[in-house]
């Protein structure tokens, strides 16, 4: 729990910037002309109000992680964490996938995605070679069916293959 | 046009079989989606929108509120069979479906909620039907300083019912609303918040969000929860599925009990199906004769949550057709992709479209007598998509998520900015956010800005104009009281720390 109190501090803390950068922004603008209300006006209210709720979720935060540490001291009880193994996990998809992304720039969709499928059914789901490999063919080659012939929907294509 | 003509009328339209094939396709396919763990009738529709943009509106409606529904229905196959929610509204299920399964009545339970879910849907689209028209005349007498007010109410509720701490349902509805605010400002042309970018000008798509705050984080979220799937043995032959008398017996109050309380719970912007599942079942759990049955197979503790989650689907329509305030992320899909094909739902809609308005109602009986004809008898099929490796799952719905973003303008810029808001997404999933609120300010926050500077236009900048105005005032008190009442509630000591 207490790791989710420093993270929802951090939360806190990284809204207040945008709170405060929105109503920098907006006070650069007009906030109320002769015509009524200008380009300034709403992003000023809803950027004060973001700059008032993200304190409080910050101060709550750190309120609650001081009471936590301090049951912690007195009941001796060691702090619970969760496995970092399958956030890992989770967070080396994503980093994959904006991977795969910015490379169908360079290689298309169909290759980008096939790579994309090889590395999770590999490494995250460690599956055996012969599965990672059809995989990362077959599937690419049923979107190109479907996406591609059936229902004619344009995807990236690559600058260095040309698909 | 009264209730009965337009019904007649949408029934024309519904009957044309390319309506009635795009219904059975969204049924199916919704079925599919609610019976796959993880993956929503949001995150579907989402990805489907760019998809259907070239449909015809109707059609496309139709199917797209098809899966919305079927997914509602698929999702207690998984819960009963696997005591794993396919979808969040199925959640209740799971405690006396369950238990059911594993006493070897799984065809009985999953007939009771085929049952349960046609009768309160039905009960519900009925209530849709005829509280539609008679909502839209209200709401026509309203000006800008009343819709302001209306989606001030709409948001309160939004805020006080996702998610377990307000403060972060507000956040997260604050920052939809600056997300809506990036681009080009329609009243001047002046640009906000586009950092220099020329491909921001246009502002951000709602469809690129959608994906990547519902379907990427929740592949990223699976993939933390290394989801695996156990299913119990499932029944067959069409008498296994045939419950005794009893039991009927037992579910005839939680039939009623899931379809009205569903159906009004449904109509509040951010109230989840959970709630209303959860609110049901609690109920039926307190007026009950037998309640330490529960938790230990009673029907109708099934019955009651299925039932609620199904006519949830439908009061959910009531104020994003009457009134253009959707109440949960799958309406705002809707809702979006209405907007798409050029349609403006809200009170004027059933005047303005009233093909397309009644041929989705009456669309939503039919629907309804096709998920309980197909589902039974299509339960095993069903079952075996459970057995697709989740190694192949996963990367499929990211690369049909990139399918989606990209057909939204054909630029790799809006594939990019998808993964950026599936980071978003999962962040928020880790910090207990509710994204729904998020959707919704995204949605709502463009009508609103619009609604309050109309409305300081017309008083020539003087705010009293929101308060002066009886039905104003009235809608905008409610928003308060919602919002501060918390603050009568009794503190719950095991309430935990970080809410």
């Amino acid at each position: 729990m207490n790791h989710l109190n420093r993270n929802h501090v951090l939360a806190g803390l990284f809204l207040l910037a945008l709170g405060f950068f929105v109503v920098q922004q907006s006070l650069q603008w007009e906030i109320l002309g002769v015509n009524g209300p200008g380009v300034g006006f709403f992003p000023l209210a809803y950027g004060s109000l973001i700059v008032v709720l993200a304190l409080v979720l910050a101060l709550k935060s750190m309120w609650a992680q001081l009471q936590q540490k301090r049951q912690t001291l007195e009941l001796d009880h060691p702090v619970q964490t969760e496995t970092p193994g399958k956030v890992f996990a989770a967070l080396s998809v994503w980093l994959a996938f904006a991977i795969s992304i910015a490379l169908m720039k360079f290689i298309g969709f169909y290759l980008g995605f096939g790579l994309l499928i090889m590395f999770m059914t590999r490494v995250i789901f460690s599956r055996e070679s012969r599965f990672v490999f059809l995989s990362g063919l077959l599937v690419p080659a049923g979107f190109f069916v479907v996406f591609g012939l059936l229902l004619k929907v344009q995807l990236p294509v690559g600058i260095w293959t040309g698909v | 046009m009264s209730g009965f003509d337009g019904l007649m009328t949408g029934f024309a339209v519904a009957m044309q079989w390319q309506n009635l094939l795009w219904c059975v396709a969204g049924c199916f396919l919704g079925t599919v989606i609610g019976i796959l763990p993880g993956l929503g009738p949001a995150a579907t529709i989402a990805i489907l929108l760019p998809l259907t943009a070239a449909m015809d509106p109707t059609g496309g409606i139709i199917m797209l509120s098809g899966i919305y529904y079927g997914a509602r229905y698929g999702g207690s196959t998984t819960s009963i069979l696997l005591n794993m929610p396919g979808e969040a509204s199925s959640v209740v299920s799971c405690i006396d479906g369950y238990q059911m399964a594993k006493q070897g009545r799984a065809g009985p339970a999953l007939a009771i909620a085929a049952i349960a879910s046609f009768i309160a849907g039905t009960i519900g689209i009925i209530i849709l039907t005829f509280l539609s028209p008679v909502l839209a005349d209200v709401a026509l007498s309203f000006s800008s300083p009343e819709f302001f007010a209306m989606m001030v109410l709409g948001l309160s509720l939004v805020v006080l019912l996702a998610g377990q701490s307000m403060l972060k349902a507000a956040l997260s509805t604050l920052v939809g609303m600056w997300l809506t605010s990036i681009g080009t400002d329609l009243f001047s042309a002046d640009s906000r918040f586009t950092f220099g970018l020329s491909h921001l000008l246009g502002g951000l798509d709602f469809i690129v969000i959608a994906v990547g705050v519902y379907a990427v984080a929740e592949i990223m979220s699976g993939i933390e929860r290394g989801d695996e799937t156990k299913l119990l043995p499932i029944p067959k032959g069409l008498r296994a599925y045939l419950p005794s008398w009893d039991e009927i017996k037992a579910c005839r109050f939680a039939f009623l009990n899931g379809s009205i309380v569903g159906f009004f719970i449904g109509t509040l912007p951010g109230a989840s199906s959970s709630i209303s599942s959860f609110v049901s079942y609690g109920i039926e759990k307190a007026v009950s004769k037998r309640p330490e049955m529960f938790g230990h197979g009673a029907p109708e503790g099934l019955a009651a949550p299925e039932g609620a989650n199904n006519a949830d689907s439908s009061g959910a329509f009531l104020p994003m057709l009457t009134l253009g305030i959707p109440s949960g992320g799958a309406t705002a899909m809707l809702l979006a992709a209405l907007i798409t094909w050029g349609y403006k739902p809200g009170p004027l809609f059933i005047q303005d479209s009233p093909e397309l308005f009644w041929g989705l109602i009456a669309s939503m009986y039919i629907r309804n007598a096709i998920l309980f004809f197909m589902n039974l008898p299509l339960v095993p099929l069903f079952a075996q998509i459970l057995r697709v490796p989740i190694a192949l799952l996963f990367p499929t719905v990211l690369g049909i998520s990139v399918v989606g973003a990209y057909a939204v303008s054909g630029s790799l810029f809006d594939v990019g900015t998808l993964a950026g808001f599936g980071m978003l997404g999962y962040v928020m999933v880790k910090l207990d956010f509710p994204t729904a609120p998020l959707m919704l300010g995204f949605v709502l926050g463009d009508p609103l800005e619009r609604a309050v500077r109309q409305s300081l236009t017309m008083s020539q900048g003087d705010p009293s104009i929101l308060i002066s105005r009886p039905i104003c005032a009235v809608i905008l008190a409610l928003a308060v009281l919602i919002l501060i009442s918390p603050l009568f509630r009794r503190k719950n000591p095991r309430t935990s720390l970080s809410d």
